[in-house]
């Protein structure tokens, strides 16, 4: 990443509105102050303050995403700005009247996640208005503003992450794919049933098994990471691997191993959870000699993993979610012995735990076994399950913990 | 005559009785005489052309409600029913439901609705379109459900159609050419398209360019040439296309009518009132292109559409908060689709049924989808997101926004549609316009619900839902009591869960009969002490003195003392409340190789401060905690939300880095959840449990770690 790339991806919106003599730096520190003392972002506490209008904040939203989308440079930018508010005119109008031969070309914006999300019926327009402020402000990704707003769902954001994708590569006409995606929502479907519904063929390309599935397969990231590397790759145009290394997902020496060990798979040579294994040991590699290291074990890691790790039971499960005592278990256990019956049947007998418990806690061995979540994992999926009366694969793709394929 | 048993009505004033169906203006004039004469019914009977059927409609206001009751009653000749009864002051919904009537009633009879004034028939002019009449009223003016028409050579009679009345005597032969000289008694200037005088349907027809043709020709039965309107051809398929209105084009062979289709009709006879249509001349008759009986029904037809319906038509926007716009929607090839604001979808239901086409119509609101599988123009199966079968037909009705596609062609195996489409369609426009009134009654889903009048009896209740729609007494006695404390709206569906066409009726009823009111949402909810003015500055100053000035978060001391509150909270009403303790510090390899950990710069931790902002409620807590960790309390949860809560800040803190050189990768990241009563009994045993289940995170393989200590030894 360039200097000059750095400092687009940096600029504020605080700093836009003192560039463009809109507020002075001395102000923008004390509201900066306030800011922190009042826990509420820098551009509520301006407009609150009626320090600059609703209408220069949004134009200022609007300014740094075309400095962030390269439409507009960062000078340009600014004295457009300036322009709107001392002016009382439109952004165009300004970029018009600061270069009146060249027309400022039309801004794409009709790719713009947030133009797909209100045009998919996800989000409303204020909320992405808010969302984009809320972005400026935390340097979270839109996406990832509404997701944890809960405007959106996992899936949601994925599936319009999808569509934009889709229409960048011209697969389809961009009506025609925002239709599918707003019929996948409404339906509650897959975006990719919906396309296929209506004739909209993509290419194996988004079902391919990539480097963030493998990451998320390790357990290195989670899905939520993968969806916010993927917002990035499409809203800052870089690749995936350079956003994972740039988000301290991965080491850029890891990101290249990575794509040798999908071709790997590819060709057979390797599963995917042993490479997924390999992967968890070279996350943070920062040299090849630690590479190489990792990649000489790939031999052993059959022998090893089993020793490695002790096997959990369902009992264990739900002594970790509260839900057996070691006395009780104890009780249980001495009672199957005596009746030479299985001990969870001693339990269900003895009324210590339902039928509803004993299957998700045995799901959750299963995907303990498979190493695919962690106990503490299964202890709070367990806990959340019966809490809310959900399957084990329904919640654990409620925290986005890589819902497993049964 | 109407109503048997029931003993002339003194009070009642009757109109003269009419041939035909009443009009707008008709029923404006009932509607006003009601109103001047509150508390006595008017009454106007109509004779169905041809038929022993009649219909009356009554309508009273009574001495304290602002709308009147309407009620239809129909009579076959033998009996009398009541077929629609409804409390409104919309005279266009009470014209639109006389239309549908009239429709229907042609449809079930099978009978020919004369419809000029003195009956007669024009066979050529119906036989070469062999289509059944319309529904003019449907669509209004500017909508473009129009415009196709397919004509065929040979027209069969065993059809269900074309059955004769005693002025038409339409029998199965072949329409002959049948030249009619003088049966419009109306000059042409006053032919009627239906529901508008010919010179409104061409005024509007230039002005809004909602109907124009290209031309037909209906080689075996008749051509029309109206050079003041333009051609109508159909070569050989009998296609009638409305290029510029066009949102329905079919398919040639499903033989089409439409209203725009019977204004096209009217044009060309107002053009040519004599029904002396020139046969064309350079058209050979082409082979029976078909339209076979089993392919081609020829229903009933109405060859003047001269309803002799008065003037006026429904407003365009009738079923949309959308403008009268005359914009067609867009038309492709072999395709019925269009957006649900300028095609409501009444009229595109109606419109598929009378095109007798076989295919699939998907529906995409606002808020939902649905489908209505149709085989020759009858629904078989009909689904939306909460309903299916005739109840999805309802509630398609009732949607004013979104777009709809049909698909030729498109066949299905399920059949969940009993009721006829003209019965679902009334319905779903009776739905329609109790959701209106309640809307214009102010009803969203923030709305607060009370009772207007407490402590009313059973008996009371009954009397007072009796002058409503009538449903079932039980449903909305319970809905009532449910309304005895002040409700929301949301309230009401989360502890009632109804679908929409179920709670409107309902609502709708308790609204007109008095019995409930709708009040706007709470106000946007600003500080609660707003009312203190300037004072209040004062007691916000309090509040800087839970804020640590170093990172803006509210201190350990702060939260220890909201806690005790909350605990409070829990102890009088067994809320649960949940603790999550949580380390976040910057992860560096010291010189000795041992990692160690640095509290974050404060720009970072303002920044995370923001993205747990997104995450948590605004009534969760945020602040410091012992040593360098971080809490957050969440009052009425459960240890299970919390987690999740926990896990949606790790994702909101590494995601994205917090600051150039702070993400995943250098972060030290662990939580500890913990819950009362899950974990304990007093705050004591809850922030141990949090502190523990902090540790375990800290040396475990995962970030979060539930206490759930209330079983462990």
């Amino acid at each position: 990443m360039t200097e000059e790339t750095a400092n687009i991806a940096m600029l504020q919106i605080g700093d836009l509105l003192v560039r463009s003599g809109i507020i002075e730096s001395n102000l923008l520190d004390e509201v900066n102050r306030l800011a922190v003392k009042m826990r509420l972002p820098i551009g509520r506490i301006l407009t609150m303050h009626g320090h600059v209008a609703d209408n220069i904040l949004a134009t200022a939203v609007e300014v740094q995403s075309r400095i962030k989308d390269k439409a507009l440079p960062v000078e340009h930018g600014v004295r457009a700005l300036g322009l709107v508010a001392n002016e009382h005119i439109s952004l165009d109008q300004a970029l018009l009247k600061l270069a009146p031969k060249a027309a400022p070309k039309p801004v794409p914006t009709s790719n713009r996640l947030g133009e797909i999300l209100m045009q998919a019926g996800y989000s409303s327009p204020k909320q992405v208005e808010d969302g984009l402020i809320a972005a400026t402000e935390t340097g979270l990704p839109l996406g990832m503003v509404l997701f944890s707003r809960g405007i959106i769902s996992r899936t949601g954001l994925n599936s319009a992450l999808m569509a934009q994708q889709l229409i960048r590569r011209g697969v389809a006409e961009r009506d025609k794919i925002i239709y599918a995606l707003k019929s996948a929502r409404l339906r509650s479907v897959a975006l990719t049933q919906s396309l296929k519904e209506n004739n909209i063929s993509t290419t194996s390309e988004q079902d391919e098994f990539g480097p963030g599935e493998l990451l998320v397969m390790a357990g290195a990231i989670s899905e939520s990471q993968l969806m916010a590397a993927r917002e990035l790759e499409a809203t800052e145009s870089k690749p995936l691997d350079q956003v994972m290394a740039e988000n301290g997902f991965a080491t850029a020496i890891c990101m290249q191993a990575i794509n040798h060990l999908l071709k790997m798979i590819r060709e057979g040579m390797l599963f995917e959870d042993q490479a997924a294994q390999l992967v968890k040991k070279i996350q943070f590699a920062t040299s090849h000699e630690e590479l190489n290291l990792a990649l000489s074990q790939l031999n052993e890691m059959g022998e090893e993993d089993p020793e490695e790790k002790p096997k959990v039971e369902v009992t264990d499960i739900l002594k970790k979610a509260g839900l057996l005592s070691d006395k009780e278990l104890q009780i249980a256990t001495a009672l199957a012995l005596a009746n030479r019956q299985p001990l969870l049947k001693t339990l269900f007998d003895a009324n210590l735990i339902d039928q509803r418990v004993l299957e998700l806690a045995a799901q959750c061995k299963t995907y303990l076994d498979h190493n695919l979540i962690q106990i503490e994992q299964a202890t709070i999926a367990v806990t959340y399950a019966m809490e809310n009366n959900l399957t084990i694969d329904d919640t654990l793709d409620c925290f986005g913990w890589s819902a497993p394929v049964a | 005559m109407f109503r048997p048993g029931r003993g002339s009505d003194q009070s009642k004033i009757r109109l003269p009785k009419q041939t035909n169906a009443p009009g707008v203006k008709e029923l404006t004039g009932l509607y006003e005489q009601a109103r001047e004469n509150r508390a006595r019914e008017v009454e106007l009977v109509w004779q169905v052309p041809n038929s022993s059927h009649s219909y009356s409609i009554h309508v009273k206001f009574d001495r304290v409600t602002p709308h009147p009751i309407w009620n239809i009653w129909e009579n076959n000749g033998r009996e009398s029913k009541m077929v629609w009864r409804f409390e409104t002051s919309d005279v266009h919904m009470i014209y639109d439901v006389v239309a549908m009537l009239d429709v229907a009633h042609q449809k079930t009879t099978g009978t020919v609705q004369a419809v000029n004034s003195t009956g007669s028939f024009n066979p050529s002019v119906s036989g070469s379109f062999g289509t059944r009449q319309g529904i003019p009223a449907m669509s209004p003016p500017g909508t473009s459900i129009s415009g196709n028409a397919s004509t065929s050579g040979n027209f069969s009679t065993s059809q269900r159609a074309a059955q004769v009345t005693n002025s038409g005597q339409l029998t199965g032969q072949s329409f002959p050419q049948q030249p009619q000289t003088g049966t419009f008694n109306q000059p042409a200037s006053s032919v009627t398209d239906g529901w508008r005088t010919v010179e409104e349907a061409s005024t509007n027809q230039n002005n809004n360019n909602s109907f124009q043709t290209s031309g037909h020709q209906s080689p075996q039965t008749g051509n029309f040439q109206s050079p003041q309107t333009g051609n109508f051809q159909s070569p050989q398929t009998g296609n009638f296309q409305s290029p510029q209105t066009g949102s329905f084009q079919q398919m040639s062979q499903s033989g089409v009518q439409s209203t725009g289709m019977a204004q096209a009709i009217q044009q060309a006879q107002a053009a040519n009132p004599t029904g002396n249509f020139p046969q064309p001349a350079t058209q050979p008759a082409p082979q029976n292109n078909g339209f076979t009986p089993s392919q081609k029904p020829a229903p009933a037809i109405n060859s003047s559409g001269a309803h002799s319906m008065p003037e006026g038509t429904l407003p365009a926007d009738f079923f949309s908060e959308a403008p009268a716009t005359i914009a067609a929607a867009p038309v492709k090839a072999n395709s019925i689709e269009g957006t649900i604001e300028q095609n409501p979808m009444n009229n595109v239901l109606t419109t598929i049924g009378m095109q007798q086409v076989t295919g699939k119509l998907e529906v995409v609101g606002p808020a939902a989808v649905g489908h209505v599988y149709f085989e020759n123009g009858i629904p078989k199966d009909a689904q939306t997101s909460n309903n299916r079968g005739d109840e999805a037909i309802k509630e398609l009705v009732t949607w004013r926004s979104g777009t709809f596609l049909f698909k030729p062609g498109v066949r299905t195996e399920m059949q969940s549609v009993e009721k006829s489409l003209q019965s679902s369609v009334m319905e779903g426009i009776a739905l329609l316009d109790q959701l209106k009134h309640l809307e214009k009654a102010g009803l969203v889903y923030e709305s607060t619900i009370t009772q207007k009048q407490k402590n009313l009896g059973e008996p009371e209740l009954k009397l007072m839902l009796s002058k409503g729609v009538p449903l079932d007494f039980n449903t909305q006695k319970d809905v009532y009591e449910a309304l005895k404390h002040k409700t929301t709206f949301t309230d009401l569906l989360r502890d009632r869960p109804m679908e929409q066409t179920q709670w409107a009726p309902l609502l709708f009823n308790l609204l007109y009969c008095g019995l409930i009111e709708i009040k706007p949402p709470a106000a946007t909810r600003g500080g609660a002490l707003d009312f203190l003015g300037e004072s209040k500055t004062i007691i916000q100053n309090l509040a800087y003195n839970f804020i640590r000035t170093d990172t803006g978060l509210m201190s350990c001391e702060a939260l220890l003392y909201f806690m005790e509150y909350e605990y409070y909270r829990y102890e009088a009403y067994n809320w649960p409340m949940s603790l999550v303790v949580f380390e976040l510090m910057l992860k560096r390899t010291g010189s000795s190789g041992i990692i160690e950990k640095d509290p974050l710069p404060v720009q970072a931790l303002q920044t995370a401060a923001m993205r747990i902002g997104l995450v948590k409620r605004p009534l969760d807590t945020l602040a410091h905690f012992y040593g360098q960790d971080f809490a957050i309390m969440m009052p009425n949860t459960k240890a299970s939300q919390a987690a999740f809560v926990a896990n949606r800040v790790l994702d909101a803190l590494t995601v994205t880095p917090l600051a150039p050189g702070i993400d995943k990768a250098n972060l030290s990241l662990a939580f500890g959840v913990s819950n009362l009563p899950s974990d304990g009994e007093d705050l004591e045993t809850l922030i141990q449990a949090a502190v523990d289940a902090h540790d375990e995170a800290k040396k475990g393989t995962f970030p979060i770690v539930l206490a759930r200590t209330s079983k462990r030894d």
